[in-house]
C-alpha cells in the first residue's frame, strides 16, 4: 500500500474515532428511544384500527343474519369512534410521534428544513387540542391523579412548544425535561382509552364485537339445517377461530397499554440521564420497551391497512 | 349492586355486561326455535346500549341522565336474580317469555336512565 493512502486511512480512521467519542451516551439514548417511540405512537393507533374494524366487521355479520327482516337497515353500520372524539386522539398520537422525530432530528443532527414546517404544523395541532372539549372528556374519564385539567392542557400545550423550539443537540437536555411531564400525561390518556376488558374503553368494545359476531355465527349454524356435514364443520370452527381472535385482540389491546406505560417510564428515565454515561435503569427500561414492540409488530401488521 | 336511587354509567355498564355474557351463554345452549329469536333479539339490545354506553364513557360527558333513578334501583339489586333465572329459560316458549318479560325491564331500565337506545 502506497504510504500516501496509509495516511489517510489512519487519518479517516481517528476522524471516525473522535466523532464516535463526541456523541455523548445522551445523544445516543435518545436515539435508540426515538425509534421506539416511533414505534409506539404506531401501535396505539393500530389499537384504534383493531377495534373500528373488529366493530364494522360485528356490525356486518349483524346486517347479514337480519337480512329479509324489518330489522335490516344498512344504515345501522356506524363507527365506533365519533369523528372529533377520534380527531383528538389522533392528534395526541401525532404528538407522541414528532416528539420522537424530533428526539431522531436533534439526536442524529439532521437537515432541519422539512421537519421545521412539520413539527410547528404538529405544535399548532396540540396548542388547539389544549382547549378542546374532547381533551376535556379523556381527561375527566382517566381519572388522573392530582392532575387537574388545567395541569393537563398546560403539559400538552408545552410539549407542542417544546416540538418548535428545540432543535439542536444542546439543547437535548432542556427538550427531555419538558417533554416528561406532557408524554407520562398523553401515554396515560390513552392506556385509561385502551380500557378493561370487562368494565370500558377498546377493550370492552372488542370483547364485545367479538361475542356478537360469535353470537351471530351461531346463529347462522343453528337457522340454517341444510347445511352439509362439512360446510357445518367449518362454520363451527370459525367460531372457535373467532374466540380465539378475540383472545388474541385482547392481549394486544393490554401489550399496547403496557408499551404506553413503559414509553412514559422510559421517557422520563432518558430524561434523568442528563449527562451520565451509565444509564443502566434507563437501558433496563428501554429493553422492556423494545420487548414490547416486538410482541405488538407481528400482531398489528396483520391488520388490513384502509 | 345499587345502595341508593344514584347509578354510574360504570354501574350501568357492568350490569348490562353481566347481563350479555349470561345470555350469550345460553343462546349457544339453546336450539334453534322461538327461544333462541327471543334471546337473539334481547342480545341486541344489550349489545346496542352497551356500545352506547362504551361510546358515552371515551367522550365522558356526553350522556343526559334523566331522573328515572328509582325505577333502576330495584332490578339491579336483583341481577343476580335474573342471571339465575336466565340458565333455567330452557325451550319452554311461556317460561322464556316470561324470563325476557323480566330482561326486557332491565334493558329498558338502563337504557332509559341513560338516555341511550
Amino acid at each position: 500500500m502506497a504510504r500516501g493512502t496509509t495516511i489517510c486511512v489512519a487519518g479517516l480512521g481517528m476522524a471516525l474515532l473522535v466523532a464516535g467519542c463526541s456523541v455523548s451516551p445522551l445523544v445516543k439514548n435518545a436515539s435508540k428511544f426515538a425509534t421506539e417511540a416511533t414505534a409506539a405512537a404506531k401501535d396505539a393507533t393500530s389499537a384504534y384500527q383493531l377495534v373500528e374494524q373488529e366493530h364494522y366487521n360485528a356490525e356486518v355479520e349483524r346486517l347479514v343474519t337480519d337480512f329479509g327482516t324489518a330489522k335490516f337497515d344498512l344504515n345501522s353500520i356506524q363507527p365506533f369512534m365519533q369523528s372529533d372524539e377520534m380527531e383528538a386522539r389522533t392528534k395526541l398520537i401525532k404528538g407522541l410521534s414528532a416528539y420522537a422525530e424530533t428526539l431522531a432530528v436533534v439526536a442524529g443532527d439532521q437537515p432541519l428544513t422539512d421537519f421545521d414546517t412539520q413539527a410547528e404544523a404538529v405544535g399548532k395541532s396540540l396548542k388547539e387540542l389544549s382547549t378542546s372539549d374532547a381533551l376535556a372528556s379523556m381527561v375527566k374519564k382517566a381519572k388522573i391523579d392530582a392532575t387537574s385539567l388545567n395541569a393537563v392542557t398546560t403539559a400538552i400545550d408545552a410539549l407542542g412548544r417544546a416540538i418548535i423550539n428545540h432543535k439542536r443537540s444542546s439543547e437535548l437536555p432542556a427538550l427531555l425535561k419538558e417533554a416528561k411531564t406532557p408524554i407520562a400525561t398523553i401515554c396515560a390518556l390513552l392506556q385509561a382509552d385502551i380500557g378493561d376488558p370487562e368494565k370500558n374503553g377498546l377493550r370492552n368494545q372488542l370483547k364485545n364485537d367479538y361475542l356478537t359476531e360469535i353470537e351471530k355465527q351461531e346463529k347462522f349454524i343453528k337457522n340454517t339445517p341444510t347445511l352439509s356435514p362439512t360446510d357445518r364443520q367449518a362454520a363451527i370452527r370459525a367460531v372457535a377461530t373467532l374466540a380465539k381472535a378475540a383472545r388474541d385482540g385482547d392481549k394486544t389491546l393490554a401489550a399496547t397499554q403496557k408499551e404506553l406505560a413503559d414509553l412514559a417510564k422510559t421517557n422520563a428515565a432518558l430524561a434523568e440521564t442528563d449527562k451520565s454515561k451509565d444509564s443502566p435503569a434507563f437501558k433496563t427500561m428501554l429493553s422492556e420497551l423494545v420487548s414490547d414492540g416486538q410482541q405488538l409488530r407481528g400482531f398489528y401488521e396483520k391488520l388490513p391497512t384502509k | 349492586m345499587a345502595d341508593d336511587d344514584t347509578l354510574s354509567i360504570p354501574q350501568g355498564h357492568d350490569a348490562l355486561q353481566e347481563l350479555k355474557e349470561s345470555l350469550s351463554q345460553q343462546y349457544g345452549q339453546t336450539p334453534a326455535g322461538p327461544v333462541s329469536d327471543m334471546i337473539d333479539a334481547r342480545l341486541d339490545q344489550i349489545d346496542a346500549a352497551l356500545t352506547a354506553l362504551n361510546q358515552a364513557g371515551m367522550a365522558s360527558n356526553t350522556v343526559a341522565i334523566n331522573a328515572a333513578a328509582a325505577a333502576m334501583t330495584n332490578p339491579l339489586k336483583d341481577l343476580d336474580g335474573l342471571k339465575d333465572k336466565i340458565q333455567s329459560i330452557g325451550t319452554d316458549i311461556g317460561n322464556a317469555a316470561k324470563i325476557l318479560g323480566e330482561v326486557d325491564q332491565f334493558i329498558s331500565g338502563v337504557t332509559s336512565f341513560f338516555g341511550v337506545k
